[in-house]
């Protein structure tokens, strides 16, 4: 390696239709000219920038790029790694959880928390008996780091992150630990999908993105 | 300190009374020298660093800096998790540019497994990482921008930014800590409008970029405010071992995509910006050019994505698709075993480099055979440009901390760990 | 007229001054700098603070409420003295910070005069609309602005902080480097309009130059009032000289002082910049006269003919005419202190911040040479015009 002591023009590659339209930036590696030295045409030029910008925000809002939440949300993506969801099964509506306990192990931050129980009545579905089935199934909110690497684990395709939801919130700890089971008590009159449990049992409350996936099969 | 003074609990002594006893080599105050410390809570030190100045009147004669005040034990708690679990901590040191750590991680693994990852995934990766390196180039120089007061430039910059985010978004479902890549590929395909998506992206960087040109490169002030401070010679930024920007701002072409090319990169067309004098505006002017490169580099690869599979098809490295886990015995057998048993590296130690924006990043990965490292080691490039920060600032004013400081890009999480 | 009659008269006019002009439009800066900023930064600004009261809690104001949130949260904060500080110079610096700047609207002239009728006497009583009318209004101008350096340097010095210090050093030095480059652009203006009465000189852009100019300062001096932007910005620390505040720097020189001190400071920056601005607007732009049309030879003669020279206010045989007169100047004083005020803010976003030694070069070096030769040529060119006739 010796060092590079000169500047070879650099007009990216040869091929129009890649190149960038940005002008070659090391061109400027090169001492201010008298002009430049006196600051004005910089500052001239700079001004009518600003200016210019702030004239075609203040009359017409044209590059204004701010969204007033909460009055309007953000469209987030269909893959964005929202709150978890338990996903129900077809044929008799229960949990397609069968508490095998890998997006417990898969899960990096230690989040999920599992408990299984025997399921009294076997279920038998189409393709398989199913004998297990959670007592509970808490996700701490508060350690999980949105990797979705339990959604690759389920065999089961029992949890996804398509909610779309962005943020769990809460006052107290407690109320960012997601549990299976609603708490004995009943939930205080909050935000209707906060205290929920990971199921939907209230279409109204699904959002749009959720309904899409409702109207496909695995 | 809790407890009582004689609790056996307490691992260590209360301070002492009195000033803290002077570093070694460090004399006593001359007559017009000021001890002074910026940081570790200070708008311009970006993540948390403390700077130990010791100031006569507004030149700095030594400089010390003082880090760990974000260090979460990265390395450690990757010892106790599976490979793949290993990803999302990767992520999360150069916070700014997610998918190159991603990248970068699993492509050592892969090494270590002796597998070739597809090429498709293989064009998708590098797609990826050029992604990251304008993310982090825009950052940086919207970081620096605003410190030293173009409070617009910084606003714009970020603008372009969010496109990137949101088409990261769109991709893998996250903006910042992506999770993209997997052991053996890629889990993410191509959406609906991916073209049009990053065309747009770099338009609008495209866009911003010359707009913050427009402003600030010929400006004097700030061409004053960056030229000649935080100098360093070519040879000393090789002895303290930097890279990347700061390496070749000093005059030397060193980039290992080209010298050690890995993905499709011997394949490209680009070239690396070299600057001359090693001062803070050459490198401004390499990161600049080299998001002109990268976005060129994105769109050649944008019109040549080969089709094929994402994943190795290995079931003992990738996941196996869910259709087999539904419906055959071997299927889940397979998912089960990979992914309680993590990915049976072979015992043995690997170390890969790939050309971050801030400079060489390398993991060096020690396997014992089992599922879980028995040492992961991160070559954060932060660390020697903070390291060099005292040969920078020889000499230099107090008002120059803070433009060398934005020009080395020092991320808290990369730096820490 | 008695002396009673004069005090009351000025005070009344300071409380003007101060109440309807200068305090409202710094006011105003506060809420204009974020809106403009966010304009030019493609983000919307403050939009949101509003009254949670029945009829009017559908009103955002633009976000006007946002100022009124502020100044609440600054009166309700804690006002902490650090344990080394000085108490009497620290409670001291805010107030020195404050003072100069106040009466630096003492003697800007927003209008030319109010004429009162003195019944007993059949005259009239002319009011100089400005707070105090002083043959040596220049002098005590450059005076003034020269004691804002105490406030500085005393909030570096008054606790006992290294990175404050570090500011007010850098301050003080700054500020009174740049004071000699806008004292020589000042007295360029003396030499032109051969008075230090500030109001003399605005009544004197009134006329037309070359038949078809305005004889504003601008006119006579053009390279006189870009330098005295430039030194006027130096002066109120203002980007691109912010240094001493550089925020993401050394974070200022008040950094030691917190609520209503620490808002003080603020106030008195945003009330320098409404100075600079009056002072431009007075000295260089024409004051309160609009380009072609003179208040003396078209206005007031038109209204008189419309409304009567002896029509007055009752009570207080304000003559109706001059009322009109001077409430339309007040309005194009301020229609021009407003865009002045928009300029530095525009500025303050585009530009980046020096450093301290390019500060101090460019002051002494290019700014101060620049006034010197501006001054000379003022006055080879007043003598041989002079000589002209």
């Amino acid at each position: 390696m010796h060092a590079n002591t000169g500047h070879t023009q650099s007009d990216g590659p040869k091929d129009t239709q890649t190149r960038s339209s940005l002008p070659d930036f090391m061109a400027e590696n090169r001492p201010l000219s008298l002009a430049e030295k006196l600051y004005v045409p910089a500052m001239a030029r700079g001004l009518a920038m600003t200016f210019g910008r702030f004239m075609a925000n203040f009359l017409f809002k044209r590059h204004i790029v701010t969204s007033s939440y909460p009055e309007q949300r953000r469209e987030v993506s269909d893959r964005w790694r929202g709150r978890h969801r338990l996903t129900r099964r077809a044929e008799d509506g229960g949990l397609a959880c069968v508490a095998c306990k890998m997006c417990e192990m898969a899960c990096p931050s230690h989040c999920i928390t599992i408990v299984a129980e025997e399921r009294t009545l076997p279920l038998v579905t189409s393709r398989q008996r199913i004998d297990k089935r959670p007592r509970s199934f808490t996700i701490d909110m508060a350690r999980c780091i949105y990797c979705g690497l339990c959604v690759e684990a389920c065999p089961e395709d029992a949890i996804r992150m398509d909610t779309g939801i962005i943020a769990t919130v809460g006052y107290q700890r407690a109320e960012v630990c997601l549990d299976r089971n609603n708490l004995a008590k009943p939930p205080p009159p909050m935000h209707p999908l906060l205290h929920q449990d990971l199921r939907y049992p209230d279409d109204a409350l699904l959002p749009r993105i959720l309904r899409r996936y409702l109207g496909k099969d695995r | 300190m809790s407890g009582r003074k004689d609790d056996p609990r307490r691992l260590w002594s209360d301070p002492p009374a009195g000033p803290p006893p002077l570093a070694e080599g460090l004399k006593p105050l001359g007559h017009d020298e000021l001890d002074i410390e910026l940081g570790p809570a200070h708008p311009a030190m970006h993540g948390i660093v403390k700077l130990k100045l010791r100031v006569e009147g507004e030149s700095i004669i030594r400089c010390e800096p003082e880090v760990g005040y974000l260090h979460r034990g990265f390395e450690k708690t990757c010892e106790h998790r599976r490979w793949t679990q290993c990803i999302p901590y990767v992520d999360r040191l150069n916070y700014v540019s997610a998918p190159v750590n991603d990248i970068a991680f699993c492509m050592t693994v892969e090494d270590m497994l002796g597998v070739a990852v597809p090429a498709r995934a293989v064009a998708l990766r590098t797609l990826l990482m050029e992604a990251g390196r304008i993310v982090d180039h825009l950052t940086c120089l919207g970081a620096s921008a605003m410190e030293l007061g173009a409070f617009t430039a910084f606003l714009w910059l970020m603008q372009a930014r969010e496109e990137w985010y949101f088409f990261l978004e769109h991709y893998c479902g996250a903006r910042i800590t992506t999770n993209l890549s997997r052991i053996g590929g890629q889990p993410y395909d191509l959406f609906t409008g991916f073209e049009a998506e990053v065309e747009a992206c770099l338009k609008k960087t495209e866009d911003m970029v010359f707009k913050v040109h427009k402003l600030s490169t010929r400006n004097r002030i700030f061409h004053d405010r960056l030229r000649g401070t935080g100098v360093i010679d070519a040879d000393t930024a090789l002895d303290l071992g930097f890279t990347g920007p700061l390496l070749r701002g000093s005059g030397l072409d060193l980039d290992l995509r080209k010298a050690r090319p890995y993905l499709l990169y011997d394949k490209l067309d680009f070239h690396v910006p070299v600057g001359l004098h090693g001062d803070n505006y050459d490198r401004y002017l390499v990161r600049l050019e080299e998001i002109r490169q990268s976005a060129s580099l994105v769109r050649q690869v944008l019109h040549a994505i080969p089709e094929g599979p994402l994943m190795v098809e290995d079931p003992h490295i990738s996941l196996v698709p869910k259709t087999a886990v539904y419906n055959h015995i071997e299927g889940i057998i397979h998912h089960f075993k990979l992914l309680t048993g993590g990915h049976a590296v072979p015992a043995g130690h690997w170390y890969k480099a790939v050309e971050a924006p801030n400079g060489e990043l390398g993991f060096y990965l020690v396997s014992d055979g089992g599922g879980m490292p028995y040492r992961v080691r991160a070559r954060p490039p932060s660390l020697y440009a903070t390291a060099g920060l005292p040969e920078m600032l020889k000499g230099q004013m107090i008002a120059d901390v803070v433009a060398t400081f934005g020009s080395i890009n020092m991320i808290g999480g990369e730096l820490e760990r | 007229m008695s002396t009673l009659f004069y005090i009351v008269e000025a005070a009344v006019k300071a409380v003007f001054v101060l109440f309807a002009i200068a305090f409202p439009l710094a006011s105003l800066l506060i809420w204009q700098e974020r809106k403009q900023s966010a304009l030019i930064q493609d983000r919307l600004g403050p939009n949101r603070a509003f009254i949670n009261l029945p009829f009017i809690r559908r009103f955002r104001f633009f976000g006007l409420l946002h100022l009124v949130a502020d100044s609440i949260k600054m009166f309700m904060k804690e006002d902490f003295m650090p344990a080394g500080a000085r108490p009497f110079l620290f409670q001291m610096a805010p107030v020195l910070a404050l003072a100069p700047v106040l009466l630096v609207f003492a003697v800007i002239p927003f209008g030319d005069t109010l004429l009162l009728y003195l019944p007993d006497k059949d005259l009239f009583y002319a009011v100089n609309l400005s707070v105090a009318s002083l043959d040596t209004g220049l002098l005590f101008l450059l005076a003034v602005i020269s004691l804002t350096v105490y406030g500085t340097v005393l909030a570096g010095y008054a606790p006992d902080s290294k990175p404050g210090m570090l500011g007010a050093l850098r301050a003080g030095a700054q500020m009174f480097s740049y004071e000699a480059a806008m004292g020589l652009t000042v007295a360029g203006v003396l030499m032109v309009y051969g008075t230090m009465a500030i109001d003399h000189i605005a009544r004197a852009q009134d006329s037309l130059v070359l038949g078809f100019l305005p004889a504003w300062g601008v006119v006579y001096q053009p390279l006189g009032a870009l330098l005295f932007l430039i030194a006027a910005t130096a002066e109120t620390k203002r980007v691109p000289f912010d240094m001493p505040e550089g925020e993401s720097e050394i974070v200022g020189y008040f950094v030691e002082y917190s609520a209503m001190k620490f808002g003080t400071f603020m106030f008195a920056e945003f009330l320098e910049v409404v100075a600079v601005a009056a002072l431009l607007t007075v000295l260089f732009f024409g004051a309160y006269h609009l380009p072609w049309l003179s208040w003396n030879h078209h206005v007031i003669p038109w209204l008189t003919g419309l409304i009567g020279a002896h029509t007055v206010t009752p009570g207080l045989n304000i003559q109706v005419v001059s009322l009109v007169t001077a409430l339309l100047q007040l309005l194009v004083f301020m229609a021009k202190v407003g865009f002045f005020c928009f300029l530095q803010l525009l500025v303050r976003w585009t530009l980046p911040r020096f450093r301290y030694d390019q500060l101090m070069d460019f002051g002494w070096k290019l700014l101060l040479p620049a006034a010197m030769i501006n001054l000379a040529l003022t006055a080879v060119a007043v003598l041989a015009l002079g000589k002209a006739g």
